[in-house]
């Protein structure tokens, strides 16, 4: 029988087993640390943005920073070697580093209308016909109105598809260096935006807006109607690596855009739907919420409890997130970016002590940076947030 | 009767309200300055509802709409322009250099142009010199600068610092927006006043000129 590969000396759960545990809200050996890193790797090797396409380089940076800095949990990656995928999960036009942007300046998206409001009854028309192929179609249909030496048609599908099975060889690949080290993945596949949010990126905010106070009916359809196919390309990754979770997003359902009414009339339906049919799966559903999300979280306790992760990113007050729902939800986060970047280690120590202490108690927490780990964030910071988990994370001491 | 009637229905976000009102007015004569001034009013109680977090920026959204059809409908029905944008002072509005985000600006620059302001939009990516320029030549006493990502931080500090190389700094106030801001990058940056909330841009564009 193999033996089990243990990530810290004073650990006796596996990081696999850390991380069920946690999210079946059950009390681990520790909490689990799992920043969310991509633009970090880049500046602590010294290496620009631009270069993270380079498979070799990308694979040797975070491999840098987790002998260095690390070790952490989980392997939580969301990197896409060719581009155009990025938009695949977030159907926006965007501007990278090393294409319309300098090598040093990070991606960033342009509010354009890539969606017509026509396209929700074409969706929920198209996903009557493909229900399981929904996602993939719609996907194709955004992909030429994005990039425009993507053709539309059959043409869209070769250009893309290539790119995806390489991207997962690349991935299968790079898991290796992440399993061997005894991290585990933080999931299958992921970061996908949900439909509701999907919409309103690819109708750009204003237009979205509009569109659900004049016929909030048909969004609610069109997004109902692509669960089915969010669901299969997710299954189909968790049968590919193996790890039961899957992370969603959701970057524009909080109440910085949306009332908690709204959040729970249009927007829930079709992610309580999203959810139940993953847990119908075995599937773990890790909700990236960006934005404050104080007075929708009551309205997420109809998501089955010890199925979800809720991360959050510094705008949500954390420690009443795990009055309201940490019954029901593992908490995930939420060391603040400007922390990172502009704190010192002792503050981050004390922020990271607080959070263990409070939203750790009696299990169902993980530790991890609010939202992306700061590119410009100082690297004795960094440490001190990995650091914590171990001077104050490990349940069997006695102040836990 | 009917001012009350328009004023209520911008406030409640009742698109067809305010049209219908908007179109009964017209016909009776009504000054078009003066239906812009009770869709103003109509406004500042969609700016209270959303401090008050009755209303979020979806709401702040349609009002924007709904004024923006107004200013339309008033435009077609003959000679009206809206003259008074600047009576409450002009604002240098800009993303910082690295940063291309423009939607949350926008919605900033829509809103205080209702509220009385003209904006002067420098759009994305400005250059820290850029916002002084701006402000020399338009003699605009309140700078906004709108951010989503971290690493626009050091570009936040050089902006402050070139109006204190030049002398300015004491006569014009600096806010900072977007999701990336916080206490501790206002202090950092050295900036007056910070949200991540696009009404309170007003309000602080409103608290400075008053000062002024």
């Amino acid at each position: 029988m193999k033996e089990k590969l243990m990530l810290r000396p004073g650990d006796t759960m596996t990081s696999e087993e850390r991380m069920k545990a946690a999210i079946r809200l059950q009390v681990p050996d520790r909490v689990p640390a799992v920043p969310c890193v991509y633009y970090y790797f880049a500046t602590y090797s010294g290496l620009s943005y631009a270069d993270l396409f380079e498979p070799k380089l990308y694979r040797r940076a975070t491999m840098k920073l987790f002998d260095e800095l690390g070790p952490w949990d989980a392997y939580n990656f969301f990197h896409t070697y060719y581009r155009e995928l990025a938009s695949f999960f977030i159907p926006m036009v965007t501007m990278e580093p090393g294409f319309e942007l300098p090598r040093d300046i990070i991606r960033q998206f342009k509010e354009e209308e890539i969606m017509q409001p026509e396209d929700y009854a074409h969706i929920v028309e198209m996903s009557k016909r493909t229900p399981r192929l929904s996602f993939y179609r719609v996907m194709m249909d955004f992909m030429p109105r994005i990039y425009d030496y993507i053709q539309a048609g059959w043409r869209s599908y070769a250009f893309v598809l290539p790119r995806f099975a390489a991207q997962l060889a690349y991935y299968r690949y790079e898991f290796r260096d992440w399993f061997d080290r005894g991290a585990t993945l933080f999931y299958s596949i992921g970061p996908v935006e949900v439909p509701f949010d999907t919409f309103s990126l690819a109708r750009g905010l204003i237009p979205f807006v509009k569109d659900l106070s004049r016929f909030p009916g048909e969004i609610m359809k069109a997004a109902e109607a692509l669960v089915p196919g969010y669901i299969f390309l997710i299954k189909a990754t968790v049968n590919l690596f193996g790890i039961k979770r899957a992370m969603i997003d959701l970057h524009r359902s909080s109440n910085d855009f949306l009332s908690p009414d709204q959040f729970r009339r249009y927007a829930l339906p079709s992610l309580k739907l999203l959810v139940d049919g993953l847990h119908d799966e075995g599937i773990s559903v890790i909700m990236h919420c960006d934005g404050n999300w104080d007075m929708n979280l009551e309205a997420l306790r109809e998501l089955p409890a010890g199925q979800c992760v809720i991360q959050l990113d510094g705008a949500t007050d954390i420690f009443k997130a795990k009055e309201v729902i940490g019954d029901r939800m593992c908490i995930y986060g939420d060391v603040p970016a400007s922390m990172l970047a502009l704190g010192a280690p002792a503050e981050v120590d004390e922020y990271c002590h607080r959070l263990i202490e409070e939203v750790g108690r009696g299990g169902g927490f993980m530790l991890g940076t609010g939202c992306e780990l700061a590119p410009n964030a100082r690297a004795e910071n960094v440490k001190a947030m990995l650091d914590s988990v171990l001077k104050y994370g490990y349940y069997d001491r006695p102040e836990k | 009767m009917d001012d009350e009637r328009l004023v209520k229905a911008m406030g409640d976000l009742d698109e067809e309200g305010v049209i219908a009102c908007v179109k009964g007015m017209l016909s009776a004569g009504v000054e078009p300055l003066r239906i812009v001034e009770l869709c103003r009013e109509g406004f500042e109680i969609v700016g209270r509802r959303y401090e008050t977090r009755e209303y979020f920026l979806s709401g702040l959204i349609i009002s924007d709409d709904i004024f923006s059809n107004v200013l339309d409908m008033l435009d077609r029905s003959g000679c009206f322009r809206p003259s008074d944008e600047g009576r409450m002072g002009k604002v240098v509005l800009g993303a910082p250099l690295g940063d291309v985000h423009d939607i949350g600006k926008a919605i900033v620059a829509q809103l205080l142009r209702f509220s009385g302001f003209e904006v002067i939009d420098l759009g994305v990516n400005v250059r820290p010199a850029g916002f002084l320029e701006a402000v020399m030549e338009s003699g605009a006493a309140v700078v906004g600068i709108s951010t989503l990502i971290t690493v626009a931080y050091e570009s936040l500090r050089e902006t402050v610092l070139d109006f204190e190389r030049e002398g300015l700094r004491g006569n014009v106030k600096i806010m900072l927006g977007g999701g990336a801001v916080s206490q501790r990058v206002c202090d950092y940056a050295g900036a007056d006043a910070w949200s991540r909330d696009a009404g309170d841009a007003v309000k602080f564009a409103k608290m400075f000129t008053e000062k002024e």
